[in-house]
């Protein structure tokens, strides 16, 4: 991939910038190269990648561990890229259970697959749930980059009426949560995404001042609120503390990298094009070190999203429901085919940017799955889960590991942010930090 | 946990049996001597009901369900047990007790029943108290920013279409404690504040301008035969007696001219005469004579006339079409009219109107120091944005920020920007705060809060000019005038708003744009036929919120609204072109809502239409009985013509398990009583190979054959239906989810509802001088 080179003297600004700055091959001289391969060591990213209502298992799960394991059909669609992913199978997401909540499997699966929390079943008067991994990460380590976290996908929040047996829509909208009440909605359009990374608005310091006003205006406002109303300015007050610390950011830094795509012009007519879309932002989002966190939601929880155009009609999730029919787990197969070729295209690009002696993707750490194992029976153990990348170096990839029943993948997520230096020990309901990787 | 009314609870007879098993026992009751009570209503009219339909099994030393209901001689007894009313009340209420093959009750002692139990219910949860709740404090949603910001500062061009969706909860996307406000959304306030103030500053059209309108040949609509392009499509020309026409939105009121030019081809002894039309009346006859030798010299002809403003139609027409082929004059046996374009100019002296500038409203001059001048704008302003009176102290900040912008040298306009961004990220205009301001646990609302709590709920946007007066003026609580700022707001062009964002929800209209009917099994749909389903049911509601229409009328109207393309789809003979018009259903077999395609659409699969999903759509949105969610590992339904048997056989094979029976025998039999309505609301005889059998029973036992049919029982629950849009409907307005502290309030808004008229601006009018829209709980309780 080709890309603008970066200005020496933004590099060498010192160690700040040099922290902030991605390392992109070509940006700088040899000599300066040898001389600072310490200090500008590429970033780790990590990202996430969601698919809905459970996978075809049969046509997923490799029948060998190790690293000899034969591709299933599904994972072949994936076979230029064996050597940089591992299947991790048996893992679990307990809190996406009923546990005592009765039907909303959907609603749970999305919202408890980041967090390893039980979302409070509500339908909107109170609800709760926990931090995700990828916000954990970026609460710490965001300030690095313009933007601390992306979150994007292809379906916009539901419209109207119920999502999940009593679960508000803001469950099965959301993957992302920056609090246990604050869901990291999702951009969906690919035009406003690239503004997002790309506009450097001309007047910072007029918003901050801006900002300023209305801090002080709502901090008066904050004695004379009580109960829930006190709750909801904590959340702008917070929220404005993030946009300052952007635009300060933003300011700083002024990375330049002349992004490589047209700025698109909307939402995508075909799926597959507005899928490719936003994996092309996602990946220079990643190359220009604009963030280094990010989820990526194909399809919400629950999607009936019809697949036509690859002779699937039906919707998605009535799909799912396949009661062991061998005509729709094919029909479910094919649309786990579909996700998994765009999944390809997203890992080839990371994989086409050159960083150090290697790609881009041996600096990520990025996760392939569903909250939801077989869509008919919504279970939550065995879930389909890939991680892909080197993790600068942490992981080891190419093999299918079988971890035992029940392992909380929130045991992967320590160890994923262990890897990026946040010493954590627990993290949702994890017991454990995940070995084998 | 809260309790949520809004679903009522299901108890199934399961449920039911082990709720009863712990809690109620025989002796307990008889303890209490009950020749003391002087008979009740409970005694006179429920028991013997009890006595007549449930008795038979549920009394005794061994009873059904564990359940003796001659156990509870008075209402005391009776009123201890808040599970057990709750369940009698659904069981009722529903048509599952008593049990199929079982007398059922009339539907006027259901009736009986079920309001009995309400009432019961609400004074055992409430003990006698009243509260009217507390709505958590709102951010504007998407709709609510857009149409804020265009009343705000007369700029339309919908910002909030670039900010992530609103999440919705208890079916609204309008819930203050499911609106967030995350980073994301505060960035894309500063950019929209930014553009919405480039926006606000550019200069306006005059208002005062005159309309000036010329209109070509060819924008001309033909009517009848004889009217065609001429060359370069300029002119029409009339060969026969027809005529042509346009619509013109007036702007205003007025003196307007109509200017037209057209020359005639002469023959016979008249020239071709022109009838100049107002919306079919005849304003002016010409007599169009021919032109000699110069075509140039084609004339012009005018008319001066008053207006109303808004659409009119101006058309003109050839009436004294002559053709004599004997002629010997050839050039004289064809009389033809040609018109050349018309144009419409006005309001002629029409009074000057003074529209001040929204942000600009005074400009610095030698007595005005620019300072003061940003002072008045400023607080004009942020009044209008906080909807609201401002202190002086309160706008200080944002002066500060325009001498910040001046002093860098902008100009005073220019200044003006930086405030105006400030106003727009400020929390009293992003959210719509309502103050704990008294020690009293509940407080009424002030006038200017409940004017924003009306504009809000009926326009989704900020109070007008002509509210904040009455709201300035303390006269909003007055009930008389309340209600008739009600009544104005409704016929406002702005209470589209309620059709979009209520019933787009209530009926989940929204959802139709994500439905994707299968292309190869309904090739007749496509974008302009979706568009066509959803302005039939807007049109439908704004029929029911400006008109004067039984709420029932939902259900069962026998009119609706079509274009020549949803025409065509129902079936519908003479209806041409794109306009809508109201046309009757009498001689079809639709009536109401639940056979409009829309519904019956969104409520289908891709592929085939789910008689489940619109028993489901039935029960949660018309009924307020919503089936309780299915077991997660139920299989979907086979596609057709890979199982033997049809759709319903199929559904029958699924109905023998009786986990499953308990919900799906209330949902599918209605859902299949729509069968004849294929998956894009399309009328059939036949799905595949097999005839279409839509007739059933509902649990009640009552039976039909055909969809009109079974409107026709639904509408026999008009109470019902009553309670469960009342039920939605509070909800949109609060802008929270009920508590059962609301039931009391949902059964009084209902009941006054029916009293005052039964229509939807009764119920709009009752919700709104209800405790729990006027009133609002402090927080220290």
């Amino acid at each position: 991939m080709k890309t603008q080179p970066i200005s020496r003297r933004a590099l060498l600004k010192g160690a700040t910038a040099a922290i902030a700055l991605p390392f992109l091959e070509g940006m700088l001289p040899r000599s300066i190269m040898a001389a600072s391969a310490e200090m500008a060591k590429a970033p780790l990213r990590m990202a996430f990648v969601y698919v809905p209502n459970g996978l075809n298992m049969e046509a997923f799960t490799p029948a060998e561990v190790g690293k000899d394991y034969k591709l299933t059909p599904l994972l072949s669609k994936l076979a230029e890229h064996k050597n940089d992913f591992s299947v991790l199978s048996g893992l679990t997401a307990d809190k996406a259970r009923a546990n005592g909540d009765g039907p909303g499997d959907h609603a749970r699966a999305m919202s408890a697959f980041l967090t390893g929390s039980q979302p409070k079943k509500t339908n909107g008067a109170d609800i709760r749930i926990g931090m995700s991994v990828d916000q954990v990460a970026a609460s710490r380590l965001g300030h690095h980059t313009k933007l601390a976290s992306l979150e994007i996908g292809c379906d916009k929040g539901a419209n109207a009426g119920n999502c999940d047996s009593g679960y508000s829509c803001a469950y099965s909208n959301n993957l992302s949560w920056r609090s246990e009440q604050t869901p990291m909605p999702k951009e969906t359009d690919p035009k406003q995404v690239f503004e997002r990374l790309y506009g450097v608005p001309k007047n910072n310091d007029d918003r901050l001042s801006v900002l300023d006003a209305v801090r002080d205006d709502a901090k008066s406002l904050e004695s004379k609120l009580g109960g829930a109303d006190r709750r909801k300015l904590d959340e702008y007050l917070t929220s404005i503390r993030e946009m300052e610390g952007q635009l300060n950011r933003s300011k700083k830094e002024n990375v330049q990298i002349k992004p490589t795509i047209e700025k698109p012009t909307g939402i995508p007519k075909e799926y597959s094009d507005h899928m490719k879309t936003l994996a092309d932002l996602q990946v220079l989002a990643f190359q220009a070190d604009i963030t280094r966190f990010s989820t990526f939601v194909f399809a919400n929880e629950g999607s009936n999203r019809s697949y036509k155009f690859i002779g699937v009609p039906e919707g998605h999730h009535d799909c799912s429901h396949h009661g062991g029919d061998k005509a729709k787990l094919e029909k479910i197969a094919k649309i786990n085919e579909f996700h998994a070729e765009h999944l390809n295209y997203l890992i080839t690009k990371l994989k086409a940017v050159k960083e150090g002696n290697g790609t881009m993707l041996d600096n990520m750490m990025l996760l392939y799955g569903s909250g939801i194992g077989d869509g008919n029976r919504h279970n939550h153990d065995q879930l389909p889960i890939l991680l892909f990348g080197k993790g600068g170096g942490t992981l080891n990839p190419g093999r299918h590991v079988k971890y035992a029943f029940n392992t909380p993948i929130t045991n992967l997520y320590v160890a994923m942010l262990q890897r990026l230096g946040i010493d954590q020990k627990r993290f949702g309901d994890s017991n454990g930090v995940l070995g084998e990787l | 946990m809260r309790t949520v009314v809004v679903a009522t609870v299901e108890f199934s007879l399961a449920v039911l049996c082990l709720i009863l098993l712990g809690s109620i026992t025989t002796g307990e009751a008889s303890t209490v001597p009950t020749f003391l009570a002087p008979l009740d209503e409970y005694q006179e009219q429920i028991v013997p009901l009890f006595q007549k339909y449930c008795n038979q099994c549920h009394s005794g030393a061994k009873p059904k369900g564990d359940l003796n209901l001659t156990a509870y001689q008075t209402t005391e007894h009776l009123a201890k047990k808040l599970p057990l009313m709750e369940a009698l009340l659904s069981n009722i209420r529903n048509g599952e007790m008593p049990p199929d093959g079982k007398p059922k009750p009339t539907r006027a002692e259901i009736d009986k029943l079920t309001s009995w139990l309400d009432g019961q219910i609400v004074k055992a949860q409430l003990n006698g108290k009243r509260d009217p709740g507390r709505v958590t404090m709102r951010r504007l949603n998407r709709a609510e920013y857009n149409n804020t910001i265009r009343d705000l500062l007369g700029v339309d061009f919908k910002p909030a279409d670039d900010f992530p969706t609103d999440d919705v909860g208890y079916g609204f996307d309008n819930i203050g404690d499911v609106l967030t406000l995350p980073p994301l959304l505060l960035e894309k306030y500063l950019n929209a504040a930014q553009r919405v103030a480039d926006q606000a500053m550019l200069p306006r059209p005059d208002p005062n301008a005159a309309t000036s309108r010329r209109f070509q040949g060819r924008e001309m609509q033909p009517r009848n035969v004889g009217a065609n392009y001429g060359k370069n499509n300029q002119f029409r020309q009339l060969a026969t007696n027809g005529e042509v026409s346009v619509s013109f939105d007036f702007p205003k009121a007025g003196r307007y001219v109509l200017r037209f030019r057209a020359f005639g081809q002469q023959a016979g002894s008249e020239a071709p005469k022109l009838d100049l039309k107002l919306d079919g009346k005849v304003l002016k006859t010409f007599d169009i004579r021919p032109v000699e030798a110069d075509n140039d010299g084609r004339k012009s002809f005018e008319f001066t006339t008053t207006v109303t403003a808004g659409s009119h139609k101006i058309a003109m027409a050839y009436t004294n079409d002559y053709y004599n082929k004997n002629e010997p004059d050839e050039k004289k046996r064809d009389r033809n009219l040609i018109i050349m374009g018309l144009s419409i100019e006005g309001p002629l002296d029409a009074p000057k109107v003074e529209v001040k500038h929204p942000v600009l409203r005074v400009q610095p001059d030698a007595k005005l120091s620019p300072r003061d001048a940003a002072r008045q704008n400023i607080t004009y302003l942020a009044a209008h944005a906080f909807r609201r009176p401002v202190q002086q102290q309160e706008i200080e900040k944002f002066l500060k920020l325009f001498e910040l912008a001046s002093k860098r040298g902008d100009n005073f306009g220019e200044a003006m920007k930086l405030p105006l961004q400030a106003i727009l990220i400020s929390p009293h205009f992003l959210f719509r705060v309502e103050l704990d301001s008294t020690s009293n646990a509940v407080r009424t609302l002030n006038e200017y809060e409940l004017a924003s709590r009306l504009s809000y709920f009926l326009w989704s946007s900020m109070p007008d000019d002509a509210l904040f007066e009455v709201a300035k003026k303390g006269k909003l609580k007055e009930p008389d005038v309340l209600a008739q700022q009600v009544k104005r707001m409704l016929q406002d062009p702005k209470a589209a708003a309620l059709t979009e964002n209520f019933a787009g929800q209530w009926l989940q209209l929204r959802n139709l744009k994500n439905s994707q009917p299968d292309p190869k099994r309904f090739p007749t749909f496509d974008e302009p036929l979706r568009q066509a389903m959803q302005k039939e049911t807007e049109l439908f509601f704004l029929e029911m919120l400006q008109k004067d229409q039984k709420l029932t009328t939902f259900l069962d109207a026998d009119f609706t609204f079509v274009n020549e393309k949803l025409a065509k789809h129902y079936g519908i003979k003479d209806v041409k072109g794109p306009e809508f018009r109201r046309v009757s259903l009498k001689e079809t077999p639709r009536r109401g809502i639940l056979t409009q395609a829309s519904i019956l659409t969104l409520t289908s699969n891709p592929t085939r239409t789910s008689p489940v999903k619109r028993g489901k759509w039935v029960l949660e949105t018309i009924l307020g009985t919503p089936p309780a969610p299915p077991p997660p590992d139920v299989p979907e339904l086979q596609e057709t013509g890979e199982l033997k048997g049809t759709l319903r056989q199929r559904m029958e094979q699924h109905r023998a398990n009786p986990n499953c029976a308990t919900c799906h025998n209330r949902m599918d039999p209605i859902g299949f009583g729509f069968e004849n309505f294929d998956a894009v609301g399309a009328y059939r005889t036949k799905d595949g190979a097999y005839p279409v059998e839509p007739g059933g029973s509902l649990p009640s036992g009552q039976s039909f054959q055909t969809a009109i049919e079974l409107v026709g029982l639904l509408k026999q629950r008009d109470e019902d239906f009553r309670r469960c849009l009342t039920e939605k409907m509070v909800t949109f307005a609060l802008g929270r989810g009920l508590e059962s502290s609301d039931r009391q309030y949902v059964v009084e808004i209902a009941k006054a509802t029916q009293a005052q008229g039964d229509t939807l601006p009764a119920l709009i009018q009752t919700i709104v001088t209800s405790e729990p829209f006027r009133q609002r709980r402090t927080a220290t309780k």
